[in-house]
Formats: C-alpha cells, sequence, structure tokens
C-alpha cells in the first residue's frame, strides 16, 4: 500500500464512518419525533385554508415533511372538466394553501399535475386549480404527456409488476397527495389510494387486470410522504364524475396522514360504508401498505369552532 | 402613381393571409378567426341557407366584381397568396409564352362550375371543397403545415421540460390519416409547383370553381385594364409579367375574364400606357366567339341556379327511425345528410377539437374516433368555427341534449364478467347517467345503461380496457336525436348541507 493509496482509503473509511454516523442520530431523532404526532388527524367545520392549518399543526408542522431546498409535487385530484362547486376534483383554495405552505417551509419548486380523464387543459382551468396553484408559485405541469411518464418496477406487485410512473413522483423528494372524497362506480369510495392511478399513464391495465388490487399495489412503488383528503365537498352518488351539484354533500371535513391505508379507512367510514366491503383496503391489509384497523392508531380530532 | 394600387393592393393581400394563415398555428381568438374564414367566397356560398348575412356579402362581392373585376383572387383568396409568393420568389421568366387561348381555358372552366354545381345539387359539397381554394388551403394548413410545426414547437417543449422550464405548454398534434395528410397536401402542392415552374396563375383560370364563377361576371366589368395603343411601345413587359395569362399586348386585347386585378401590369409599363379605367370608347374589348358566348351562358345560368338552391335547402331533417351507422358526426351537425349537404371539407371543426376526437374521413368530412379520445361534455367549439353551417352552432346547455349515438353494452365482453373483477371505468367517465353500476353476483358491480340518458360521447367506449372489441361502444346514429337532461328528476339543484358534530370513526 502507497502512502496516497492508505491516505485514500482511511479518508474513505472516515467519510463513511461519518455518513452512517449522522444517519443513525438523524433515523433516532426522526423516530423518537414521531411517536410525538398523532398517525391520523381529521378536522371538520372550516374552511379548506382553516383546516388545512390546523390538521397541519397538529401532525407536527408542514416542515416536517418538507426541508429546505426540496422538490415537491403536490397530486390533487384534477380528473373531470368541471368547476370547484361541483366536488369532481381537489378543492383548489386547499391546493393553494398547500402549495403556499410548501414554500414557507423552504421548498425549491412545488410542482403540480394529474393524468386528466377530460381533456387536461379544460380541466386544469376550469378547475381553478391552475389558477390557484400559479397564483403562489405552484408550477403546473401537464400529466398528458406519455414521455414524461417512466417504466418503474413495483417490488411484490402481481398485477402491475411494473408501470409508467410521471417523473414528477419518481424524482421529486417530497410527495403530498390530495385526494377529494367521493363515490366512485368502479372502486366504490375514492380517496387517497384511488387518487394515485392519476400519477399512472396506462390505467386500462388497471381496470382489465384488477381494479382494487391494482390501486393497493401501486402503493407498494411508493406511498406518499403525506396524504391529505378534501372531504369539503363529499360526492355521495354518480362518482367520480358526478352529474349534477345534488350529488354532493357540503361535509366540511379534512383528513391528513402519513397513512394511505389508515386515512382511506377514515374516508370510507366518512361516505357511510365499512371499510372492509372496500376491497383495495383489504389488498392493502394484504400487502401490509398501512393500518387498517383505526383503533390501533392515535387519532386528533379537531374541530375549527373549538380551536378558535 | 400606377404603382401606387399596386403596392395598396399587396399590402391588403399581405395583411389579410398573413391573419388568415396564422388562424391555423396560433391560437387567435375564435371570433377574428370565424370573421377571416367567413369572408371566403365558397364558405359563404355554402352557408347561404344558413347565415343570412352570407347573402349579403355574396352580393356584394358580386358588385364589386361586376364594377371593378376579380379583386377577390388578388386580396382574399388564400390560394391565389399562395401563388402570388412562390411566382415571386422563383426566377423571373425569360421567355415568352404565347397568348391566352380563351376558347380551351374557358371550357375547363365550364367543366369547374360543372362539376361544382353538380356536386352541390347532389348533395355532395365535398368534391366542390376538393377544388375550392380555401377549403384546400385550410386542408393544407391543418393538416400538414400544422402538424409540422406542432411537432418542432412539441420537441423544444420536451427540452425546456426537461430543463425544469414550464412556462410553454404541450401541443396536442392532428393525428390525421395518411390518406387525409396525401390529400390535403399533394393537391395545392401541385397548383403551387404548376405555378412556379410554368404557368403561373393557371389553376385560376382552369380548375378554380371561385375563380369560373367570378371569370364570368369579371368579363362584363366595368373597370377595365386598358392598353392605350398610342403610347405604347410593344415592349411586352405586361405580357411578360401577367400571371394570368390575360394579356396580348401585340393585339391590344386584355382578357378582362381571366385577369385576377393584381396591377401587375400597370406597375411594370414603362410608358406608363395601361389604365385601370372604366370602359370608354374607343378601347378594344373582347370580341366572343359564338361558342365563347354560349359556354359562359352556360356556365352563368348554372352558377346562378345553384344560388337559389343554396339558399332554399330545407335544415330540418326529420327521419323519425333509428337508424345506425357506422360513425358518429358531431354534435349539431344534425344528419348524415345536412353533412354532406353542407360540409365543404376545410377541416376547422378538426383544427379547433381540444381532444382531437375529431378526424376527417377521407371525403373530407368530420367524424368522431371514439378509441382515443371522447366528445368533451363542455365543448361546443366545433359548431362555433363550422364556416359553413354543417355544424350548426349551439349553446353548451342545448348541445349536451344532442344525442350523436347510444351505447351499447355487450355483457358478455366485460371484465367483470369475463374476469370476475371490478371494473366501472364506463361508468366513472359517463357525463350523464346513461351507464351507471349496479349490483352483479353478490361483491360485483355491472354497468347498467340507459339510453334514454346518452349523448353518444364515447367516453365509455374510450376508457373500455377490454381488447380487440370494447364491451362498450357507441352506436352511431344517421339522425340526431335530442336526449333526456339528466336532470329531469329534480328541477333544483342544491348540494345537501350536512352537518357533523363528530367523526364517523
Amino acid at each position: 500500500m502507497t502512502r496516497k493509496e492508505f491516505l485514500e482509503k482511511s479518508a474513505k473509511a472516515l467519510g463513511a464512518i461519518a455518513i452512517g454516523k449522522i444517519a443513525t442520530t438523524n433515523s433516532k431523532l426522526f423516530s423518537k419525533s414521531v411517536a410525538n404526532y398523532p398517525d391520523l388527524v381529521a378536522v371538520r367545520s372550516g374552511e379548506p385554508e382553516e383546516m388545512f392549518d390546523i390538521g397541519i399543526k397538529a401532525i407536527g408542522g408542514i416542515e416536517r415533511f418538507v426541508k429546505k431546498g426540496q422538490t415537491v409535487v403536490v397530486k390533487p385530484n384534477i380528473g373531470w372538466d368541471k368547476k370547484p362547486e361541483e366536488g369532481a376534483n381537489t378543492n383548489p383554495k386547499l391546493v393553494k394553501r398547500i402549495i403556499e405552505a410548501c414554500y414557507q417551509a423552504g421548498a425549491k419548486r412545488v410542482y403540480v399535475f394529474d393524468n386528466t380523464c377530460d381533456y387536461w387543459e379544460n380541466c386544469y382551468k376550469n378547475s381553478g386549480i391552475k389558477e390557484a396553484a400559479e397564483s403562489v408559485g405552484g408550477v403546473v405541469v401537464s400529466g398528458d404527456e406519455e414521455r414524461d411518464y417512466k417504466l418503474v418496477n413495483i417490488k411484490g406487485a402481481k398485477l402491475i409488476p411494473t408501470a409508467k410512473v410521471h417523473r414528477l413522483v419518481v424524482d421529486s423528494d417530497v410527495f403530498i397527495n390530495v385526494p377529494v372524497l367521493k363515490h366512485h362506480g368502479g372502486g366504490r369510495v375514492t380517496a387517497a389510494m384511488k387518487n394515485l392511478m392519476g400519477c399512472v399513464w396506462d390505467r386500462r391495465a388497471y381496470h382489465s387486470k384488477g381494479l382494487h388490487q391494482a390501486i393497493a399495489e401501486f402503493c407498494l412503488y411508493k406511498k406518499p410522504d403525506l396524504n391529505i383528503i378534501d372531504a369539503y365537498r363529499m360526492m355521495t352518488k354518480h362518482g367520480p364524475r358526478g352529474i349534477s351539484l345534488n350529488d354532493i354533500a357540503i361535509l366540511k371535513n379534512q383528513f391528513l396522514s402519513t397513512d394511505i391505508a389508515a386515512i382511506d379507512v377514515a374516508a370510507i367510514r366518512t361516505f357511510g360504508l365499512e371499510p372492509t366491503s372496500v376491497e383495495y383496503i383489504n389488498f392493502a391489509k394484504e400487502f401490509n401498505i398501512g393500518q387498517t384497523d383505526l383503533s390501533k392508531l392515535n387519532i386528533a380530532r379537531l374541530s375549527t369552532e373549538a380551536s378558535s | 402613381m400606377n404603382k401606387i394600387f399596386y403596392r395598396l393592393r399587396i399590402a391588403f393581400q399581405i395583411i389579410f393571409n398573413v391573419l388568415f394563415f396564422s388562424l391555423f398555428i396560433f391560437a387567435l381568438p375564435i371570433a377574428l378567426g370565424n370573421i377571416l374564414i367567413k369572408t371566403e367566397f365558397f364558405t359563404l356560398f355554402s352557408a347561404l341557407s344558413t347565415f343570412a348575412y352570407s347573402l349579403f356579402v355574396l352580393i356584394l362581392y358580386i358588385v364589386i366584381t361586376i364594377i371593378f373585376g376579380r379583386f377577390y383572387c388578388s386580396i382574399l383568396c388564400p390560394l391565389g397568396a399562395m401563388q402570388d409568393l412562390f411566382i415571386n420568389i422563383k426566377p423571373k421568366r425569360k421567355k415568352m409564352y404565347p397568348p391566352y387561348s380563351t376558347k380551351i381555358t374557358n371550357i375547363f372552366r365550364f367543366i369547374a362550375v360543372l362539376i361544382f354545381s353538380v356536386s352541390i345539387f347532389a348533395s355532395a359539397s365535398w368534391v366542390a371543397g376538393l377544388f375550392d381554394p380555401y377549403s384546400m388551403s385550410a386542408r393544407l394548413f391543418t393538416n400538414v403545415v400544422q402538424p409540422l410545426l406542432f411537432r418542432i414547437y412539441d420537441w423544444i417543449v420536451f427540452a425546456l421540460n426537461r430543463a425544469d422550464i414550464y412556462f410553454l405548454k404541450p401541443v396536442m398534434v392532428n393525428p390525421a390519416s395518411l390518406w387525409v395528410t396525401l390529400s390535403s397536401l399533394l393537391l395545392p402542392l401541385a397548383i403551387v409547383v404548376i405555378a412556379v415552374v410554368k404557368s403561373e396563375r393557371s389553376y385560376c383560370n382552369s380548375f378554380c370553381p371561385v375563380g369560373a364563377i367570378l371569370s364570368i361576371l369579371s368579363r362584363f366589368s366595368i373597370f377595365k385594364i386598358v392598353i392605350d395603343e398610342n403610347s405604347c411601345i410593344n415592349c411586352a413587359l405586361c405580357e411578360k409579367s401577367c400571371p394570368a395569362y390575360a394579356i396580348d399586348s401585340k393585339n391590344y386585347k386584355v382578357d378582362q375574364s381571366r385577369c385576377v386585378r393584381c396591377l401587375k401590369c400597370q406597375a411594370i409599363c414603362p410608358k406608363k400606357s395601361i389604365s385601370f379605367t372604366p370602359e370608354t370608347e374607343g378601347t378594344k374589348s373582347d370580341r366572343l366567339s359564338f361558342f365563347d358566348k354560349s359556354i359562359t351562358i352556360a356556365s352563368g345560368t348554372i352558377a346562378a341556379l345553384v344560388i337559389p338552391d343554396r339558399l332554399l335547402r330545407k335544415k330540418n331533417y326529420t327521419e323519425s327511425e333509428t337508424n345506425f351507422v357506422k360513425r358518429s358526426i358531431p354534435p349539431g351537425a344534425i344528419s348524415y345528410k345536412h353533412l354532406s349537404n353542407s360540409c365543404i371539407g376545410c377541416g376547422r371543426c378538426v383544427d379547433i377539437c381540444p381532444s382531437k376526437t375529431l378526424r376527417l374521413d377521407i371525403t373530407n368530412k368530420p367524424y368522431l374516433n371514439y378509441h382515443e379520445a371522447s366528445c368533451e361534455y363542455e365543448c361546443n367549439k366545433c359548431g362555433i368555427v363550422c364556416p359553413v353551417g354543417a355544424i350548426q352552432k349551439k349553446s353548451v346547455p342545448e348541445k349536451k341534449l344532442i344525442a350523436i349515438g347510444l351505447v351499447n353494452f355487450i355483457s358478455n365482453l366485460c371484465v367483470v364478467v369475463t374476469e370476475g373483477n371490478d371494473c366501472g371505468a364506463c361508468a366513472e367517465h359517463c357525463p350523464t347517467g346513461a351507464v351507471v353500476m349496479g349490483p352483479y353476483n353478490d361483491r360485483l358491480y355491472i354497468p347498467v345503461t340507459d339510453t334514454k340518458l346518452c349523448v353518444g360521447c364515447g367516453s365509455c367506449e374510450r376508457v373500455c380496457p377490454v381488447r380487440p372489441e370494447r364491451a362498450i361502444i357507441v352506436q352511431s346514429l344517421k339522425t340526431h336525436k335530442t336526449a333526456m337532461s339528466p336532470h329531469s328528476d329534480s328541477s333544483e339543484q342544491a348540494p345537501m348541507q350536512i352537518e357533523n358534530n363528530d367523526f364517523n370513526f
């Protein structure tokens, strides 16, 4: 061993130790802090922004999820060419507030996209999300280009072992899932897990191979860092598109959780169904996506009235 | 003085045509586009039974042509502008061609008018649209030039996106079929190539139906191009420069019917011997032979007969029985009969269609391709832009009740039956509730259809995952129907207010 080699190797070793040390201390800090936060936060009786402010504070603040200089992708439901009051898309006010919060936490860039069902430009515009997001500096990106989707392997998935996933989801540092709670003809209820179908290019595979299992299997690829369910307006029938305002119930609820299965169980209960009657929850349990038994969780139930 | 009119004419032509062609490339406001397109002779003519103004504008054009001649050809015609552009780019011709032959071109023009009129009488406007300069230019731009430019633009967007820059939006490239692309390219290309290589504006005096009709009027125009025999030095510059081969400088004759009023001769004449004035005594007017006279009268009569036909074509088609056809036509097109009656095949509807559900078939008429896209429920743009009323303008609420086809669910192909899986993609996308999910075999849900509510948008067919044959399809209606309103169950629409003081978990 020459002197040069020795120096190089020892430098590398020192570096490795240092990195390991930092990693362990950080993870310790992290796990310690997690224990203090509720697993699920439910907020009621307020405007979307108010409920978000209370909810995010309760779950540990946006700083828990977004660190300085990170890129964030916010994935709302912008699937339909519908107006905000029709409840088919995520509430634009909520999306706006989330983006603002991310930038306040020092995010480098906050992207917003969805693989829409109707023509994407009309969906982005008429849902009010494009305007809301851009007004606070959110970067609105088309989800309509196949070239933006990267082929990924999903470990453990049987139906969709590979999928084309939008590169923003693949590459961004932080992934925030912001679905709207709705009735769904095929999936019964659409909330957090179902919303992730909008990150995938080929939805036909889901429908032809088995919708429920595919919905659960996608979570094996990536779970969002934070899920926020918009249940301000809840579509009670004719979902996910809705036909008239009669399909909508004004509920003024919002749920926040890091556990995508737990938050969906809460959403399905809110919708008025037994979670076990929704097949993808059973698959989520089977694949160990998250906790489907709410009694085992630390839930914070909040109201804007109580806090004010 | 002589050059001022020429330059003014060119200025108008450039301004108009730059605007006209940018229509197909940039997102100009729809209202402006409509104004530009509705100045075109053939669209006005085809819209006679639909838009009241078209009769007035057409009469205005006829009056202008009778007074001044075919200025339409040298200012408003887009294909004329394209030819002029290439004529100006190409090297100047040195050789002099023999002067015009009235006889031959008159026969051509007669045939052009005949084809034009017969196709309109026979409810096949698309045949006339094949040779019409506006439709041809529009198709060239919609199906060839625009896709080409949009592809290049799309690469730029792609590169910018990769560099994390998002201020440009990706665009949808018009997915024209090979046939449509080739036919849109080759016809105008042939005309332009002929113009560049040899006989300049010969199309305008042979195959162009608009040129043929205007030439009948222009022959008798009050203002004429006149060569002053006294000052003319027989240099033949005018004859060489004339793109329409209308000048016989040796005999001081100008064929007013061929002349497209480009005013080049006036500008080029070194002795200022050519004037554009009302006919005065002493000028040699063109003597028509018996043959020419009869052909002119015959084509004039035919053309005049077509106008009342266009004006009085009935708009209501009441075919009560349900007739299914292979392909759906856009909402507002009323029926196959109405569409083939009026559609001139310019492809404007395809250009504006946001989801590119509309495509052109081999006769350049629009149809809906449900395999990759479906008719956007909140959109009524094709009816707004159609310059001839082949697709009638409908407000969005009106359009939402037009059934262009009816849903047909083939249960034994559906994945719910064949695989025992939940799917519901069709019901998910249905905007009217014509497809909903109903219970099936205990735990599953299966599509249940109601054709009374169906508008035939094709959302269900587009998203159905079954291949090769889809389990839910739209059967296209030959004559459109009125669908039942999805809101008929209750007149007032309001969301339910839920007061909850706790959570359900």
